[in-house]
């Protein structure tokens, strides 16, 4: 399909109109500053000012905590849905980022991987309906120029707008998209030569204000490498206070543990809930044994994971696509753009 | 799907987070970028999940009938309480956890008054002899305004602070040093090292002696701040120290360091003295904080303190039960005590003493537990109501800044649970009395008529309009200083303050290493996540005194097996880093109840928490 | 429900109980619904759920060509084996599997088998030890050495009466402290291989149990002459999901879930956390 373009003004018709087959989720303010991932409806504002939410989009794939199934009478065993389970609508999101979308493409990859699919999750990305907004500045902790996730994407998405003033315009790649659109073609035209030309401009001064570093590609080599000594981990490890929050923030990042909860008399549901590799618990054993009782250890596992192991072998590429949510959230300073500069500028 | 804008129940620190909520439940807790600029958490606030499905949860009322607690309706539990509050044959006393809201506090106070009770807090994390001490020297209620001057800081001491104990601390520590700011540690034993900072070592039977020494080196030295010279009590105290004979026999502190060490905080450009666990929690933790506030005045740095970061509301719990609260370890040990109301803690579970306390709970008439989850005193209660979290209620908290901020409702109160507030009126109507706030937010109102530092925060701040959006960062209010500036007041040391305290702690040279740990921590108890937090919680490691692991001949990475009451259990031994390297730390294995080696703690408890050395006999397994 | 989740558990029925140990039961259970109980590799493993505490890893402790039931081992060490160990005949636990990969049992054919065991370490390597026997002729000597802590220490100890009968295999069995009744060996595992010979260009060594053990047997299978890539073992780790996804058995690029968790020790070698 050629490009076409919609008035900023009618975006809300526009996501109306999805709102009959899909369930619309898009950006929202709460609270004053912080934007997240809400229920789309009409009285609120679509913001696309916004750099990016608290939490990736990952949420509304994986959440952060979401019932497997539910058990009667464990003893014996009846088992049925959970209470999340039945006939929902698939996502439309609007406004996704597009180093989220990249880490979302990254999560389907994973949860299909290794002979084993994920249902559940891999059917709630696949039904939903992508809707990338490329980035026209970059935040404070921004680099995914450095690690091919944006500012704009080429492919892995449905639609990709770009801002282009009092209009958006829609680059569409998938039947999906098509089908998105066309639902609502009265709102869209054609975009003319001009508007494409706005947007060239625009994609390639965009290119511009995003810094591109080497530290990745260092770091990550590196890493790979063994370059690092045991001293530096043992070092940075001490600033980590272990609260997990670059794992959650990460769009990238999959971890969970399965714990039964009460949930009735007799009855308990299980559940499936983030997990942290940072935590000390997330390898102990029963008998107490602990394979990686170092806060080192689990650092050290962290970068290697992230940047090494899995994800050149497996995945096609390394576990970070530059959101910088863990630049915001970490407390140590051990975020993956600080850490890899220092590995680039500390470690030769 | 839903937001809600609120604040984190686990620290006084009070972080503000978004509660994601669907469908009634708690799916996550996040950090706000918003609020404060840092969106970050620790792992308690990554995990604020709902407790709804927790296996202790409490959810109905429970009277004891013929032995045991048996589920009743909340009129006849009601009923039941108000007849025992009403026969008491002395005042009765009402012990509060400080994880209450300020709204639940003072509603509770109110029902004691009513029956002529009195009030107590069960908070064992240092705040009230940090708060003691902030009045008598400073006259205020708070230390510094906010975390972030601790970032910004050029040079800071760190007072018995376990930066394992309070991560937000941590970080601002780590931010401060690596943009170039030194930092000093006081502490007990030597530090692991590594992190770049100094160390003054304390022995840990002269650690009250810190403050005096730095007092000394000020006076003599010619260096107090200009502004201490003109506060109420400097030529007493110029005199005692003019009249103190110089010197003394200390390896740990020399004469010559301590005023290298005063002198550069002196001329620090922004310097920061952090007062932690390990120190407020320590004996004698009021009259040395006192002495050590004194000190920090002298140095000119009167409002570049930081004192304790308590529990989720242990700030805003002294603010509004005032003065007239005693610590509940000195109240429950009073003779003639024959009713008490437990509200918000496992009074049995944390306290330092449980052995004492075990033997003054059997013997009482009643004990009501208000409570939101089953613990350890539980087995004693004659009457208990199921309370809720902070996420299912509204309410205010307020933080070791002194801001006043929400906790906002939501998801629904699981069944017969609700608020405090709604308990005591419940009970107080059948006192009597017929009006009671029907809202938080009028019991907000009605707070503050009483609770003079909050007279000035209205209650439209707090529960306005647009409630669903405001950000509780952002609408949080304070401090509720006094008004004005600090009046600075001190005064020479009290004779025997001077004096060490060797013996008592020599009985047990660990008692002030481990200070609140546990307290902080275990405040994972609210979380659904237990089990999560579990894994991370200090609060199931012992400690025992180097000389009677020496006596045993037992070793790091030793099993051994710790017989306590009621059972044994089988631990494993391990140096830890944060201890000297003589000093073993147990770990109990799978399987081995934590709850039971708690229990095991001497008689005579001082101040020291949950962690304790270990009586019972230790064999090598 | 929808289609089968990869978490959704099998429900089976415990058959049978028995008691191995003081602290160490087997549990017969009934797999009629379970369309892959005969059609799992010695070696592999399952999920197990115990309804309301959790699930946990546990080795096919049967060879696949012999029980109509699921037999797991199970040592009573955490939440979930506390449960289970209150459980009886007619109680339902739930089953995911088989996962995991599996000893090299092809590799194995036309060589010299050495198993060493150590305490609950025998039932992974008792699979694979009946899987032999029962394709006797594919195998040239079949030795198994087993050590456990006391006598009553012992697990399956009325197939360790059949075996030591029987010619197919030699069985040595060793206890750390003996008993009155106890006319074996005495000591640690490890001392049964000082001295031994073997041809250790035909033999492939299997060996399971307790980290420490581990550490020397292995050693010393090596000072034998035997290759290391033909020292096999299992390795463990805390794992919740088994399908390559909740990231906690992770080692190195490995999911030991999926991957493993059977391993040769040239392999574990390569590990970057090499245990």
């Amino acid at each position: 399909m050629r490009p076409m373009t919609i008035l900023e003004s009618v975006l809300p018709s526009f996501l109306a109109a999805l709102a009959g087959d899909y369930r619309v989720v898009a950006p929202q303010r709460v609270g004053g500053a912080d934007v997240v991932y809400a229920d789309w409806t009409d009285d609120v504002p679509v913001d696309l000012d916004f750099v990016n939410t608290v939490v990736p989009p990952k949420m509304l794939f994986f959440p952060a905590r979401e019932t497997l199934f539910h058990i009667e009478d464990p003893r014996h065993a009846t088992l049925s849905a959970g209470q999340e389970a039945g006939a929902t609508k698939p996502l439309a999101i609007f406004g996704l980022r597009s180093c989220d979308a990249t880490g979302l493409a990254f999560l389907e990859k994973f949860f299909a991987g290794r002979g084993f699919e994920d249902d559940t999750i891999l059917a709630r990305i696949r039904s939903a309906l992508t809707m990338t907004l490329a980035c026209r500045e970059p935040g404070a902790d921004c680099f995914c120029v450095c690690c091919e996730a944006g500012p704009w994407l080429t492919a892995g998405f449905d639609i990709q707008f770009s801002d282009l003033g009092d209009r958006l315009l829609a680059d569409v790649r998938t039947e999906k998209g098509e089908a998105a659109i066309a639902a609502a073609s009265s709102l869209f035209t054609l975009a003319t030569p001009e508007d494409l030309d706005a947007w060239s401009r625009q994609l390639t001064k965009v290119d511009a204000t995003f810094e591109r570093r080497s530290f990745m590609a260092a770091g990550t080599r590196r890493i790979s490498l063994g370059r690092i000594p045991q001293e530096k981990w043992e070092h940075w490890a001490e600033d980590c206070r272990g609260c997990g929050g670059c794992c959650f923030v990460c769009p990238t990042c999959s971890c969970f543990t399965v714990t039964d909860r009460p949930s009735g008399d007799d009855a308990f549901d299980r559940e499936r809930q983030w997990d942290a590799c940072l935590y000390e618990g997330f390898t102990r054993e029963a008998s107490g044994h602990n394979p990686r009782a170092a806060k080192a250890e689990r650092l050290k596992r962290r970068f290697f994971h992230k940047m090494s192991y899995q994800y050149i072998d497996v995945m096609g590429r390394h576990g970070c696509v530059g959101c910088g949510r863990c630049v915001a959230t970490c407390m140590g300073g051990l975020d993956i753009s600080t850490l890899l500069t220092r590995i680039h500028d500390e470690c030769p | 799907m839903a937001f809600h804008p609120s604040t984190c129940p686990y620290c006084s620190c009070a972080c503000a987070l978004l509660l994601h909520e669907e469908n009634g439940r708690l799916l996550g807790s996040y950090p706000r970028a918003g609020a404060d600029g840092r969106a970050e958490l620790c792992m308690r606030g990554w995990n604020c999940t709902s407790s709804e499905s927790h296996p202790d949860r409490l959810t109905a009322p429970m009277v004891r009938n013929a032995g045991r607690l048996v589920r009743a309706s909340w009129r006849e539990a009601v009923e039941e309480i108000a007849s025992r509050l009403g026969s008491a044959a002395s005042p009765p006393l009402f012990a509060l956890g400080p994880t209450l809201a300020n709204e639940d506090v003072f509603a509770v106070r109110r029902l004691a008054r009513r029956v002529g009770g009195r009030v107590s807090t069960t908070d064992l994390s240092g705040v009230q002899a940090a708060r003691f001490a902030l009045r008598q020297v400073l006259g205020t209620g708070y230390g510094l305004p906010n975390l972030e001057t601790v970032a910004g800081a050029d040079l800071i001491w760190l007072v018995g602070v376990d930066l394992e104990d309070c991560p937000q601390v941590a970080s601002r520590v780590t931010q401060a040093r690596r943009d170039g700011g030194a930092v000093v540690r006081f502490d007990v034993y030597a530090s692991a090292g590594g992190d770049g900072s100094r160390m003054v070592a304390m022995p840990p039977d002269e650690f009250g002696r810190l403050p005096l020494i730095l007092q000394q080196a000020v006076i003599v030295a010619n260096l107090a701040d200009p502004e201490a010279r003109a506060a109420a009590g400097f030529e007493d105290l110029t005199r005692y120290w003019q009249a103190e004979p110089a010197g003394g026999d200390r390896a740990w502190l020399s004469d010559e360091a301590a005023l290298a060490l005063v002198r550069e905080f002196r001329f620090a450009r922004r310097p920061v003295a952090v007062l932690g666990s390990r120190w407020l929690t320590s004996s004698r933790a009021e009259e040395n904080t006192v002495q050590l506030l004194q000190a920090l005045v002298l140095l000119g740095a009167a409002n570049h303190v930081l004192t304790a970061v308590g529990e989720a509301n242990s700030w805003g719990s002294l603010d509004v039960l005032g003065a007239e609260a005693r610590p509940a370890e000195l109240a429950w040990r009073e003779a003639g005590l024959d009713t008490l109301v437990v509200v918000g803690d496992d009074l049995v579970r944390h306290s330092p003493c449980a052995a004492a306390l075990t033997e003054t709970l059997d013997r009482l008439r009643t004990v009501v537990v208000i409570d939101r989850f089953a613990g350890d005193t539980l087995r004693f209660a004659d009457v208990v109501l199921p309370s809720c979290t902070s996420a299912e209620t509204d309410g205010t908290t307020t933080n070791v800044f002194g801001a006043v901020q929400r906790w906002r409702r939501a998801v629904p109160l699981p069944g017969d649970c609700c608020p405090e507030r709604l308990w005591a009126s419940r009970i107080g109507r059948l006192f009597g009395v017929e009006e009671w706030p029907a809202t938080a937010a009028s019991w907000f109102d009605a707070m503050r008529y009483e609770v003079e530092s909050y007279l000035p925060i209205l209650p439209e701040r707090m529960y306005g309009e647009n409630d669903a959006v405001s950000a509780a960062g952002d609408d949080g209010l304070g401090p509720p200083r006094v008004a004005g500036q600090t009046r600075v007041r001190l005064a020479a040391p009290a004779g025997d303050v001077a004096s060490t305290d060797r013996g008592q702690d020599a009985a047990f040279p660990m008692r002030m290493v481990l200070g609140a740990h546990v307290a902080n921590w275990s405040t994972g108890t609210v979380s659904q996540r237990e089990e999560l937090l579990r894994r991370e919680i200090p609060e199931s490691t012992l400690a025992a005194a180097p000389a009677v692991l020496e006596t045993l001949g037992v070793k790091p990475g030793w099993t051994a097996k710790v017989l306590v009451p009621g059972g044994e259990a089988t631990v494993t031994t391990r140096a830890d880093l944060r201890l000297p390297p003589d000093v073993l730390v147990l770990v109990p294995l799978g399987g081995s109840p934590p709850a039971q080696l708690r229990r095991c703690c001497p008689g005579p408890g001082g101040r020291s928490v949950g962690v304790q050395p270990i009586p019972a006999r230790l064999e090598r397994a | 429900m929808s289609a089968r989740s990869l978490y959704l558990p099998h429900l089976a029925e415990i058959a049978r109980v028995e008691e191995e140990t003081p602290d160490t039961r087997t549990y017969f259970l009934e797999a009629n619904g379970v369309e892959w109980r005969r059609a799992y590799h010695p070696g592999q493993f399952v999920e197990l759920s115990v309804f309301g505490v959790g699930e946990a890893p546990f080795c096919l402790a049967q060879s696949p060509t012999r029980s109509d039931f699921i037999e797991l081992t199970v040592r009573r060490t955490g939440a979930v084996t506390n449960r289970l160990h209150t459980y009886r005949a007619g109680d339902v636990v739930g089953l995911r599997g088989p996962f995991g990969n599996a000893f090299p049992f092809e590799r194995a054919r036309g060589r010299n088998l050495l198993f060493v065991g150590g305490g609950i370490g025998l039932p992974p390597l008792r699979s694979l030890i009946n899987y032999v026997l029962d394709h006797r002729t594919d195998y040239r000597d079949v030795t198994v050495l087993y050590g456990a802590r006391t006598p009553a220490d012992r697990v399956y100890k009325n197939e360790l009466a059949e075996w030591s009968r029987s010619p197919a295999l030699t069985l040595v069995e060793t206890v750390d402290r003996g008993d009155d009744t106890w006319t074996g060996h005495v000591g640690v595992v490890t001392r049964l291989l000082k001295g031994m010979t073997v041809d250790a260009a035909a033999t492939l060594a299997f060996t399971c149990g307790p980290p420490v053990m581990l550490t020397f047997v292995v050693a010393e299978l090596i000072a034998l002459g035997i290759a290391p890539s033909n020292v096999v073992t299992t390795l463990e780790r805390y794992m919740k999901c088994g399908v390559g996804k909740c990231g906690h058995c992770c080692v190195g690029h490995h999911y030991i879930c999926v991957d493993g968790p059977v391993y040769n020790y040239d392999q574990i070698r390569r590990l970057p956390e090499a245990p």
